[in-house]
């Protein structure tokens, strides 16, 4: 089972803002991260990330630095910042509210009247 | 033989080429590829064999560069800064190779014809602003098209061309507004000497429109392209 694409663009967001609130961290690892996770089955097209990141520092949620990694390439790592964790809060409000509501429907056996 | 350097250098420079990265941007890209290939080698793969598959992965710089100007304000202004100096540049160009290919129907009719001129001043107007106009629109189509075929998005295209346009506009704008500026100097000083001066005016003005605004226009265009 592959995740449906629409709701891994709905999610991408608040994934890169939990993981950020685990720690800094750089594009490849926040997408090695995620590919662990989730078993390989949320597999985000590489290069779709970055322009997500460029987008969430323009809005000030995270913030990025540079810092020489261990492979002597200079690397750029994100942060997250206050209004980052504000917004992933209230991203964790709303999924939680949508999983619940799932859930007390999918207890019974879905069925189709026709 | 296979050069992994080589092959990642050519890769980023056509990721420079497109519009919406910074060179920070394609460092962190470039970092990220060198990391993916570093990683499918670990895996048994040769360096090619990785190249391959970690820039497949990546994606192509040419579907790149549109995510990033779209995800970024400032890229977006870029982008589109970048085809307003374009269209500007188009425009000035038509106009120009308008004017020699007009003059030179014209002198050609005129030594068919013997030195004589076979054109009123007010139909031959109309002739030169007719296949102007008609000029210019086949400029724009043609820009359109290669837009479309050189980006992936539609959105962006739309955009790029959007841009132009505006351009177009703006110059508009300003050739009628030195114009006018010439012809109020003209309307005050309506003797023999003063349409001497306007005709000093109007060459100057001539000269800054096509001479200096595609030289300003192509600096600008290089900054760009380079930074």
């Amino acid at each position: 089972m592959s995740v449906n694409r629409e709701l891994i663009a709905a999610s991408t967001t608040p994934l890169v803002l939990a993981i950020l609130s685990e720690g800094d961290g750089y594009g490849y690892a926040l997408i090695k991260r995620v590919k662990d996770l989730s078993g390989d089955r949320i597999a985000w097209s590489d290069g779709m990330l970055y322009p997500v990141l460029r987008r969430l520092e323009t809005q000030k949620l995270i913030s990025s630095y540079w810092q020489v990694a261990e492979t002597g390439r200079r690397r750029r790592y994100y942060a997250l910042k206050p209004a980052g964790l504000e917004e992933l809060n209230s991203w964790r409000e709303q999924w939680t509210l949508v999983g619940d509501v799932l859930n007390r429907l999918w207890p019974k056996e879905p069925k189709c009247s026709t | 033989m296979f050069d992994l350097n080589r092959a990642i250098q050519q890769w980023r420079t056509a990721l420079g080429a497109q519009g919406g990265l910074t060179a920070n941007d394609q460092e962190e890209l470039e970092d990220h590829l060198r990391e993916a290939v570093a990683e499918l080698q670990a895996t048994g793969l040769n360096e090619e064999e990785a190249f391959l598959v970690a820039s497949r992965r990546l994606g192509k710089p040419e579907d790149l560069g549109p995510e990033f100007a779209i995800a970024d304000p400032e890229g977006r202004r870029r982008f589109r800064l970048r085809w307003m100096v374009i269209g500007a540049l188009a425009l000035v160009f038509l106009w120009l190779a308008s004017g020699f290919l007009i003059g030179l129907t014209a002198g050609t009719m005129n030594w068919v014809v013997g030195g004589q001129s076979i054109f009123p001043l007010v139909s031959s107007g109309l002739m030169i602003g007719v296949s102007r106009l008609v000029l210019l629109l086949v400029g724009v189509v043609l820009i359109w098209k290669l837009l479309a075929s050189d980006l992936s998005s539609r959105k962006l295209s739309a955009m790029g061309v959007g841009s132009m346009i505006l351009a177009l506009l703006i110059l508009a704008f300003l050739v009628l507004v030195t114009r006018m500026g010439a012809g109020f100097v003209m309307a005050r000083s309506f003797s023999q000497e003063g349409m001497m001066h306007w005709y000093v005016v109007n060459g100057w003005v001539s000269l800054i429109l096509q001479i200096l605004l595609p030289g300003v226009l192509l600096v600008g265009l290089w900054r760009l392209v380079r930074s």
